[in-house]
């Protein structure tokens, strides 16, 4: 997955660029927040609570998966940012997270386990984003394709879509 | 030494093993494509495609329903359309993922299913333009929706309950895969196990067999050893190379070198060299002799010393492996032993050789003069004496036959020892040989007052093949003795066959003075002589027995005797005689009174002896008959060619010209008595020598001492006509001749004739030396047996003729001989035809 590479390479570059190391509260989302990551550090973060809209999670990453998965047809092309990118970015680390969706499903990640391969918070499919019957606006996304440890019952329970609020647990 | 069934049923050769090999290998094949298999189901199982199915197929109820709640709500005014739309969305999104998600690919042929699904996706289209709709449309709208949406309400649980089945037997069925594949790998497992526990118990007997086994081994190879090591003769041995393995004590001491010395050493050390002088070892290389018997061989000692011994070799194993045994036995003193053995029996021999010739040669010498003896005596006897004189004569004669008798006994028993004594095997009249016997024997029996009786085989078959001399011999000795040894009383001789096929027993019983028991045995010993009443008047030498019993063992027979003292004694042979029937009455002529028979006849005796010569003349003239008298060979011949005799006496044994040589120079020599009848005289008994004499054209033998008996029997046998004489000239031929054709004509011929034959005979004689007959030749002895048969040369014919036969018959010795006498009978014939004065003229004579 060489393009995969290439496509981190360049979300890593755009990060640096994005001043992603910042200790500070990000500028309020302008657009329509998507995300709602809650329970990080009050000190930082107003009320523990950060919002993000499409265009702040696309400057935090546009790292790509091509795969397919059980719940897809064919092969599509995710694009989102690495969850353990959007981690940094908010400084947390080592915590479990519970990740909520539209549809009331919800599950706990330990953050350890999110790497530089995945799962990425997908935005956009086939370079398009998705509404919510399509999943959207967000899915967690793994590379189902790259290994067989990507295809364990826990991964899929942990690929979760309509995800709209992180809770960051102490 | 038992093996183990296992053993022998495993014997694990070559296509066993293999067997053994493939299905191993087959199991191990099989448990790897187990066991893939397994881990396969259970990488299957590690990754999911399932997704907890269930769980996404429950939701559809619940977020069918939870869009009911919010269509619901909404249209109590208590929640807003945004929710409706997300619920919906939320919907909408989940039967998505119904539809194509690929864990539900199975149930999606599920009629149930496909029909829940199919009106639950029917409600989302029908319902969808309004969601998509304007806010016043769809809050219109919502008591439609959520009508219809509780119509589907139970759809979607069916969905979820065939689902639930479905699932049920899937995970139930892949259960039992996993099952099913693990327990066959356990079987498997458990088989391959099994067979290596059998392999191993297997492993295990053969190895304690082969500890059993090298336990006998061992147990065998020291008992070879000690066999080895104690055995007497050397035992070497050697391996492929030629160099020496193994070496016994036995070996050590036959050859000099130590059990260290030799081992290792090339066996080149034993220099044994076979007996045609090949070496039998090269170095380096295994002996090029083996598996064949022993042989001779000479074999070097360590101290240098060469000494005969035998070996043999045997090879055990093949090719390089090989091992070669080698036997060595030192004969040296076996073959000291031989030599002296053969220098031991050549003595023997000699001395044995020496003593029969001595004994010949003396006998001979001693007879002669007795011969001369006796016959003087004879002489003596036909003159005129006085009472006492006679009276000395007798005790003379009987001195002398005694004497002669002796003799005679030890030559016998001579020539029986030296086993020349051959049997001439001819039909005999046992009956008639027992009446010889007791006919001679008459005299003396009744002299002593003894009676005779001779009882023959009860069916008359008293003719059988025997050696007459012989068992005439014995009869003579066992008789005379019963006569010796019986006063006034019976001797009694029979003849049985103890078959029908024989043997024949002849029993001889007197009833004489008998022999002590303690005597029995020893009475056949030679020399022995039993003192007894008679033993002065029954003298002998005690070798009578003993030719008795040496001439019984040649006969292959049985010789036993009983006896009593005082009552008597039987004497018991048996023999193996091939019985021929019944003797033809023979016409027994009566013994003529030779005497006076035969006119005079002119006789010739060839004797180089004078007694003997002397002898035998003075009984022929005393019977009328003329004598001339030849003291040799040479003598003889040639009185015997010049003068015709009615009879020749021809001595045997003389010096130069013996008598055979001498008599078959008289027959074929065409002289005068050419065709007179000559005797052999010999002092010599052997049959043998009787045959040479009458292949050598005697007509007779007489055996020396010859009596006046003797010769008048010769006489006697004479045939009444003899053989016509050769004539130089038959006269009357020529007067023919001179008739028919006038003397002058005749006289021509004749010396024509004469001149011819002399140069044919000229020729004939030269032709002679060496070659065989000559055509030639031939022709021309052929015209002049015509010419001579015309002119009445009549010995020159018969001459001529026999040679042609003698030619003819391939008996070129004969005609050889024949022809020499040519010449001179050539040359009297000659003369002859000159005083035949037939011709006047002179004829070429030489």
């Amino acid at each position: 997955m060489v393009l995969f590479r290439v496509m981190r390479m360049v979300a890593f570059v755009l990060c640096l660029t994005g001043g992603a190391a910042q200790a500070e509260a990000m500028s309020p989302a302008d657009g329509q927040v998507i995300l709602t990551v809650s329970g990080l550090d009050e000190a930082s973060y107003p009320g523990g609570m950060q919002q993000f809209d499409l265009g702040m999670l696309r400057s935090l990453g546009q790292v790509e998966i091509t795969t397919s998965s059980i719940w897809t047809e064919g092969r599509p092309v995710f694009t989102g940012v690495l969850l353990s990118e959007l981690a940094k970015t908010l400084q947390i680390s080592g915590q479990r997270l519970r990740l909520h969706a539209l549809n009331d499903y919800q599950i706990e990640f330990p953050l350890d386990e999110a790497t530089q391969e995945g799962p990425i918070l997908a935005y956009w499919m086939d370079g398009a984003p998705m509404s919510v019957r399509d999943k959207g606006p967000l899915w967690v996304i793994y590379p189902y394709d790259a290994a067989a440890r990507y295809r364990t019952d826990t991964t899929f329970s942990r690929s979760i879509w309509q995800l709209d609020r992180i809770e960051v647990l102490r | 030494m038992t093996q183990s069934a296992l053993f022998r049923f495993l014997p694990l050769g070559r296509w066993r093993a293999a067997i053994i090999g493939v299905v191993m290998l087959a199991f191990a094949v099989i448990i790897i494509f187990l066991s893939a298999d397994v881990l396969r189901q259970i990488a299957n199982e590690s990754e999911s495609r399932s997704d907890n199915a269930q769980w996404a197929l429950s939701q559809i109820e619940v977020e069918l329903i939870q869009f009911l709640l919010a269509v619901d709500r909404a249209q109590d005014g208590d929640e807003d359309l945004a929710r409706v739309r997300l619920r919906f969305d939320v919907l909408y999104s989940r039967l998505q993922t119904l539809q194509v998600g690929s864990v539900f690919a199975g149930l999606r042929e599920q009629p149930a299913y496909i029909a829940g699904i199919d009106r639950l996706a029917r409600f989302v289209a029908e319902a969808l333009p309004l969601i998509d709709g304007p806010d016043a449309a769809l809050r219109a709208g919502l008591p439609g929706v959520e009508a219809k949406a509780q119509q589907v309400v139970p759809d979607a649980r069916v969905i979820a309950l065939t689902a639930v089945e479905v699932i049920a037997r899937q995970s139930d069925q892949k259960r039992r895969d996993v099952m099913r594949t693990l327990i066959l790998t356990a079987v498997v497992t458990a088989l391959m196990i099994a067979i290596l526990i059998g392999l191993v118990v297997v492993l295990t007997q053969l190895f304690r067999e082969s500890r059993r086994r090298s336990a006998e081994n061992l147990a065998t190879l020291s008992r070879l050893d000690a066999i080895v090591e104690t055995a007497m003769e050397a035992i070497i041995t050697v391996d492929s190379a030629g160099r020496i393995v193994d070496f016994n004590d036995a070996a050590s001491d036959t050859l000099g070198y130590g059990h260290h010395e030799a081992i290792g050493a090339d066996m080149a050390l034993l220099r044994a060299v076979q007996a045609e002088g090949q070496m039998l070892f090269r170095v380096g290389s295994a002996p090029d002799f083996h598996g064949r018997d022993r042989v001779r061989v000479t074999a070097r000692h360590k101290d240098g010393r060469n000494f005969p011994a035998e070996m043999s070799i045997s090879r055990a194993g093949e090719g390089k492996d090989a091992l070669y045994v080698a036997f060595l036995r030192d004969l040296s003193a076996q073959i000291a032993a031989e030599k002296a053995l053969i220098i031991a029996r050549d003595e023997a021999l000699a001395g044995e050789k020496a003593k029969a010739d001595l004994l010949v040669i003396m006998s001979h010498e001693i007879r002669t003069p007795l011969n001369g003896m006796i016959g003087t005596m004879q002489l003596l006897d036909s003159t005129e004496l006085r009472p006492h004189q006679r009276e000395y004569l007798r005790i003379m004669e009987m001195s002398g036959q005694l004497l002669m008798h002796h003799v005679n006994d030890v030559l016998d028993i001579a020539r029986l020892d030296s086993g020349k004594a051959p049997f001439t095997l001819a039909p005999a009249d046992l009956a008639a040989l027992v009446g010889e016997v007791m006919e001679n024997q008459r005299p003396a029996s009744q002299a002593n007052g003894n009676g005779m009786h001779y009882g023959g085989p009860a069916d008359g078959r008293s003719l059988v093949l025997c050696d007459a001399a012989q068992l005439r011999q014995i009869l003579l000795n066992l008789v005379g003795n019963a006569v010796k040894f019986t006063r006034n009383g019976h001797i009694r001789i029979s003849v049985t066959h103890l078959s029908d096929t024989g043997p024949t027993e002849i029993q001889i019983s007197d009833t004489g003075i008998g022999i002590p028991n303690a005597d029995l045995s020893r009475i056949f010993d030679d020399f022995v002589t039993l003192d007894a009443t008679y033993a002065r008047r029954a003298s002998g030498t005690g070798l009578g027995l003993g030719i008795v019993r040496r001439i019984v063992d040649q006969m292959g027979g049985q010789l036993r005797v009983e006896s009593q003292e005082g009552k008597g004694s039987t004497f018991r042979i048996s023999l193996p005689l091939v019985i021929l029937g019944v003797p033809t009455p023979a016409v027994v002529p009566d013994a003529p009174d030779l005497a006076g028979m035969v006119g005079p006849l002119v006789v010739l005796v060839v004797e180089d002896n004078e007694f003997n010569r002397m002898i035998v003349r003075t009984m022929l003239v005393q019977d009328g008959h003329q004598v001339f008298e030849a003291r040799d060979g040479e003598e003889g011949i040639a009185l015997a060619n010049t003068r015709q005799f009615d009879l020749i006496l021809m001595d045997i044994s003389m010096p130069r010209i013996d008598g055979l040589v001498a008599a078959r120079k008289i027959l074929l020599g065409y002289g005068a008595s050419c065709r007179a009848p000559i005797v052999a005289m010999t002092a010599h008994a052997l049959a043998e020598e009787g045959v040479r004499f009458r292949n050598g054209g005697m007509r007779d033998v007489l055996v020396k001492p010859i009596t006046r008996s003797m010769l008048r029997a010769v006489v006697a046998g004479l045939p009444n006509v003899m053989p016509k004489p050769l004539r130089l000239v038959d006269k009357r031929v020529l007067l023919t001749l001179v008739q028919d054709l006038g003397q002058d004509r005749a006289g021509a011929l004749v010396t024509r004739f004469l001149t011819e034959a002399a140069s044919i005979v000229e020729k004939v004689a030269k032709g002679l030396v060496g070659a065989g007959p000559d055509h030639e030749v031939l022709r021309d002895l052929h015209r002049l047996e015509g010419s001579a048969a015309m002119f009445g040369a009549e010995t020159l014919q018969t001459c001529l003729s026999e040679v042609e036969t003698a030619w003819k018959q391939g008996m070129a010795d004969d005609a050889a001989q024949r022809l020499t006498a040519l010449r001179s009978v050539w040359h009297n014939t000659e003369v002859a035809f000159q005083e035949a004065g037939v011709f006047a003229q002179p004829s070429s004579l030489r």
